[in-house]
């Protein structure tokens, strides 16, 4: 911790710290990071709506809290953003489309929104994203696409592509999106950043916009190991306004930081479940199982039959969900999206249920894999971020769609909602990242296997152009 | 194994669920359907039990 905490993108943990022994006040370190999007924003495009007057205010109420002698929460004066589905009070929630902006404003804080600033976090705006998360790319023809903080004429990788790229740019060390079949991992891979997408049902998700019901999920962006396990700390709680939130008990990450590998099995994926990535992404994967001294390779089965069927339930219920705005405002949607939208409006219900009765058979089989091993290590993305104007990459020789190809390795796991931690991995001229998979409601562990990897020395999430580059760690 | 074939079954389609589907969209909507005609097929090839593969929708009252 230095005094140039209001100036430098420091990490959560030290700003809280900071805060809380006068060292800097929560105003200072908003004004800071409102000035640092002032400047820096318009390269990333990742902010759209700015909540500067509402952030002031708050850290005010938290610097007169602290001045009474009040201890202020784990993320004190630590500024965030949010992906713009998260319901803000006042604000229409955009989900990234054009339609929405004529909605009324939300009346309230998105739960884990409100969570976070009962911790002490300050929501400094919200943040661009694929148009109502139908995207692995984070490009938006309505508010233009998200830009790479380390490479601002690459993709972001979407949906949540504006706040990974908050974070990436040093903007805010904390940033929440959403991941439905990869929409965290998938841009938190191509921005280095670490991203966090928690088990089915652990974190609420009572206002933020939906996508696929069935799928969907609430998560945090952060540069180290710490601030993820701390913001998901603060996030922990049955919301029974959710439905398909699990009633169990909190169970923080933050007290296992520190715990190790001891009496950890872990394991890399391999085989058919690793196929079509490039080099870079088996060197990742290769590098981090190096360092951890993994020897034992696992097959994860059935990947394509289970992306098959993520898909097959997204389309169908994203186009459920969007029926009367196709029927109503087709040609307000972004082109990128609309004509997925309308097919999946029209997907056989027969097929639906096929693929949610394949979802419970699949969830079986790779909790018998769970049985030998605690942790799967696997690539996050098949490539490193490709050029805003790419239209496909190279996938096992075949040309294949930008759009299709990143959630490659994503969305067989929140198929069956297991917890995943993206890690970036150190030594790459652009970002890329792995997934560190665990058992249903383990994130303590996913999360310390992710400390233990950045205190090797394998992981870690520089501030693009802070001059620490991601080939110079 | 679907019948999206061209555009004008897509066109019926979205007439027979009351969801019209304007020309200048079909080829684009008959593409996805396609695709996601092929995932289908794919999950439909995996053998399911009747009584232990239930959806994996549940409803918990509360």
């Amino acid at each position: 911790m230095t005094t140039e905490v209001p100036g430098a993108p420091a990490t959560a943990a030290d700003i809280a710290a900071a805060v809380a022994s006068h060292k800097v006040s929560a105003a200072a370190v908003v004004k800071a990071a409102l000035g640092r999007i002032g400047m820096r924003n318009p390269a990333f495009n990742a902010f759209v709506t700015m909540t500067a007057e509402r952030a002031l205010a708050r850290a005010w109420e938290i610097d007169n809290e602290i001045a009474r002698g009040v201890t202020p929460g784990p993320l004190a004066g630590v500024p965030f953003a949010v992906k713009n589905l998260y319901d803000v009070a006042g604000l229409p929630t955009l989900a990234g489309s054009r339609i929405n902006a004529s909605a009324r404003p939300a009346s309230a804080d998105a739960v884990v929104v409100r969570r976070l600033e009962e911790a002490g976090a300050i929501l400094v705006g919200t943040t661009g994203m694929g148009e109502y998360a139908y995207d692995f790319t984070g490009k938006n023809s309505h508010y233009g696409p998200t830009r790479n903080p380390h490479d601002t004429e690459r993709l972001t990788g979407g949906s949540s592509g504006g706040s990974a790229a908050a974070v990436a740019g040093g903007l805010v060390p904390l940033a929440l999106g959403s991941d439905t079949n990869g929409s965290i991992r998938v841009p938190a891979s191509l921005c280095g950043v670490f991203g966090l997408k928690p088990t089915f049902g652990r974190l609420p998700r009572r206002g933020t916009f939906p996508f696929v019901a069935s799928l969907d999920h609430v998560g945090p962006f952060a540069r180290t190991a710490r601030d993820l396990a701390l913001t998901y700390d603060a996030m922990q709680g049955f919301d029974a306004d959710d439905p398909a939130c699990v009633d169990r008990a909190v169970e923080p990450a933050t007290p296992s930081l520190n715990r190790g590998l001891g009496g950890l099995r872990l394991a890399v994926a391999s085989g058919d479940f690793v196929a079509g990535g490039t080099a870079e992404s088996g060197e990742a994967l290769a590098r981090a199982a190096a360092v951890l001294g993994i020897t034992l390779r696992v097959e994860i089965p059935e990947a394509a039959r289970a992306r098959a069927a993520a898909s097959v339930i997204t389309a169908a219920e994203g186009g459920a969900l969007h029926f009367e705005r196709l029927r109503a405002r087709a040609a307000e949607f972004d082109p990128n999206t609309r004509d997925r939208f309308f097919a999946g409006a029209l997907t056989p219900a027969a097929w639906v249920n096929r693929a949610q009765r394949f979802r419970q058979r699949y969830r079986r089989q790779i909790a018998k894999l769970f049985e030998s091993v605690d942790i799967i290590l696997a690539p996050t993305t098949p490539v490193s971020a490709p050029r805003l104007d790419q239209a496909s990459v190279l996938s096992a020789g075949i040309d294949v769609p930008v759009g299709r190809v990143l959630g490659l390795y994503a969305q067989p796991l929140s198929f069956i909602g297991l917890p995943v931690a993206s890690v970036p991995i150190a030594g790459f001229d652009m970002p890329i990242g792995i997934q560190v998979i665990g058992r249903p409601w383990e994130e303590a562990s996913v999360i310390a296997v992710a400390a233990e990897l950045e205190r090797r020395g394998v992981a870690a999430a520089p501030v693009a152009g802070s001059g620490t580059t991601f080939w110079s760690q | 194994m679907s019948g999206f074939d061209s555009d004008d079954a897509v066109a019926q389609l979205g007439m027979a669920v009351g969801l019209p589907i304007p020309p200048e969209y079909r080829e684009g909507v008959r593409q996805n359907l396609q695709l996601i005609a092929r995932m289908a097929e794919l999950v439909g090839e995996a053998p399911l039990d009747d009584a232990e593969d239930e959806p994996a929708t549940a409803f918990v009252p509360r």
